[in-house]
């Protein structure tokens, strides 16, 4: 070994280190939320990922395996070997020996795919990629010693796993055909061409539709060199990726578990609170609509020098947590068809005390929350009615579900 | 039947080469290890690239006596900065490499003087008496090869 310089340490010149270590083993604390902490290595659903090999792995083997082009060379058919371009040099000559002579040059006929440029797909975008599309599972073995006939209250668990929404791209290959004659050649073409406008891939595992605009064709003759008759052309893929993480740990499947007993209570936090000292919360009651309602002393909630008698977010907080009750609805109407729920809440309306922002209905359905995108309400008679628009909102509603309403509700 | 050809007969060509077996292994003597990859252990993903989950498998080094051409290093300088790269020739006895069975391709390795160079082209075209039967040597064209892709030396 030449000389690299004084042997001493640190003064060596060490080998690089290739290794890059991830955050996982550095000194920063990460956080960890421990009801996202299931376990997954004893369930059948595996991580779910859509990657560039994927896509590529279908396109090349689409081409290799079901369009399977051939030529006729002397009387003789002969396969038309599909490659991706550009492999490593060992294994074009140790391995690919079949496309090469005894002495490495390159035989015909020959087929070279390429990824050439990628690009988002605006016709089918998803919003963001937190969205996520939820499957239930009904049954759940943390299920299967309970007998919910006898236990008041539960309901029976269900696993939910969540697949976060793909991103939609356009990928572009570039597909050489090499061939001795035209004639070969066009026989390739051909087969490729009435095989586009529609998914290739393998139907075990993803299939992409594909498309080709145009072909080129050139037949090369120089100086020292072998004819040569090329053709070319650049084929679209509308696909679809799905990494199997992101933002550093979050899997693209993520489970979880629907809750087996629902106990509403309300908390609520504040900041640059002043310190309370002999706070004496007053409840009245008063007249209102017929309805005989608490009623907060404003003025009585902080006495001390530093309060805020005016302080009008405070004093909603508390006003609006001394109204909030539940309601346990029932399911009137569930229209597969149209996708919608209709429900009912008996004797239960809004309280017609206070601004129109207290009147607000979260509804829940088997533990989850019904998005307000869904959800529209109304009171009718002595009943609260609630329409829930199901196709979409993450909620499977059935006959045995249990629906609870969560608002300023009398 | 002995070799066609009026010169560099059976004889001749014993003589030369153990004259240069003699200069190459025991006065020269410039050793380098020469690396094959193991195709049945190396798996290949749709790219033609060795898997990233396996790396390079290689057979055992076999160490063979050669001449070498080293051109000096060259420095280049990319967005990366500087780098280095060097390209070698690396000059075999025919007759050694099949006594012991080996025959260098593109893509095999060759380690020498603390460093590996890929295989870019094999040249056997030294024909003594322009006679095909009588090729004396093979050259290797070698590029200085990154340690990442070998998968050779262990990753501190």
């Amino acid at each position: 070994m030449a000389w690299r310089g004084p042997t001493v340490q640190p003064s060596i010149n060490p080998a690089p280190n290739p290794v890059q270590y991830g955050m996982d083993v550095s000194g920063r604390r990460i956080e960890n939320n421990r009801a996202e902490n299931i376990r997954r290595d004893t369930d059948k659903v595996d991580n779910f990922s859509v990657t560039l090999v994927d896509i590529d792995t279908a396109i090349v083997k689409h081409l290799d395996n079901v369009i399977n082009a051939s030529i006729i060379a002397a009387g003789v058919q002969v396969k038309v070997p599909v490659n991706y371009a550009s492999p490593e040099r060992w294994k074009s000559i140790q391995s690919d020996g079949f496309i090469r002579d005894k002495n490495g040059k390159v035989q015909c006929p020959a087929i070279a795919v390429r990824r050439s440029t990628m690009s988002r797909n605006d016709n089918l975008t998803t919003l963001n990629r937190y969205l996520q599309y939820p499957t239930v599972k009904h049954f759940s073995p943390k299920n299967q010693y309970d007998r919910f006939s006898t236990m008041n209250g539960f309901q029976p668990t269900k696993e939910i796993y969540s697949v976060a929404l793909p991103d939609h791209v356009i990928i572009n290959y570039d597909i050489i055909v090499w061939t001795d004659l035209v004639e070969q050649g066009n026989s390739v073409i051909e087969k490729i061409n009435f095989a586009t406008e529609d998914y290739w891939g393998d139907p075990e595992r993803f299939k992409f539709r594909t498309s080709i605009s145009d072909y080129n064709f050139q037949v090369e003759i120089n100086s020292e060199q072998d004819r040569m008759v090329k053709s070319t052309f650049s084929m679209m893929a509308y696909a679809y990726l799905l990494p199997d993480h992101y933002e550093n740990y979050k899997s693209v499947v993520q489970k979880s578990f629907t809750p087996r007993k629902i106990v509403f209570s309300a908390e609520t936090t504040t900041d640059n609170l002043p310190v309370v000292q002999n706070a004496k919360v007053v409840a009245k009651t008063t007249e209102l609509n017929g309805n005989v309602v608490p009623v907060i002393d404003e003025s009585s909630i902080y006495k001390d020098q530093t309060a805020q008698p005016n302080d009008w977010i405070n004093t909603k907080v508390l006003e609006y947590q001394s109204f909030i009750t539940t309601k346990t609805g029932s399911l009137v109407t569930l229209n597969n068809g149209s996708g919608s729920a209709i429900f009912s809440f008996a004797s239960t309306s809004f309280n017609p005390y206070g601004s129109p922002i207290e009147q607000d209905l979260r509804l829940i359905i088997d533990g989850l929350v019904v998005n307000r995108l869904y959800l529209t309400y109304y009171t009718t008679g002595s009943s609260l009615i609630a329409n829930v628009v199901v196709t979409g909102s993450g909620v499977f509603p059935t006959t045995s579900s249990l629906i609870v309403g969560y608002g300023n509700l009398i | 039947m002995g070799l066609k050809g009026r010169y560099f007969s059976q004889r001749d060509l014993n003589l030369v080469n153990s004259l240069n077996g003699e200069l190459m292994g025991n006065i020269i003597e410039n050793i380098v290890t020469m690396f094959k990859i193991s195709s049945r252990e190396t798996q290949l993903n749709i790219y033609g690239e060795s898997s990233a989950a396996t790396g390079r498998w290689y057979q055992p080094g076999i160490q063979i006596s050669t001449l070498v051409e080293r051109p000096e290093m060259a420095t280049e300088y990319d967005d990366f900065g500087p780098s280095r790269s060097q390209t070698h020739l690396f000059k075999f006895r025919e007759k050694m490499l099949q006594q012991l069975n080996y025959y260098p391709e593109i893509g095999d390795i060759v380690f020498w003087n603390d460093r590996y160079y890929e295989v870019d082209n094999v040249i056997q075209e030294q024909l003594l008496g322009g006679i095909t039967e009588k090729n004396h040597s093979i050259l290797c064209n070698a590029h200085y090869t990154k340690l990442t892709s070998l998968n050779i030396v262990q990753r501190n």
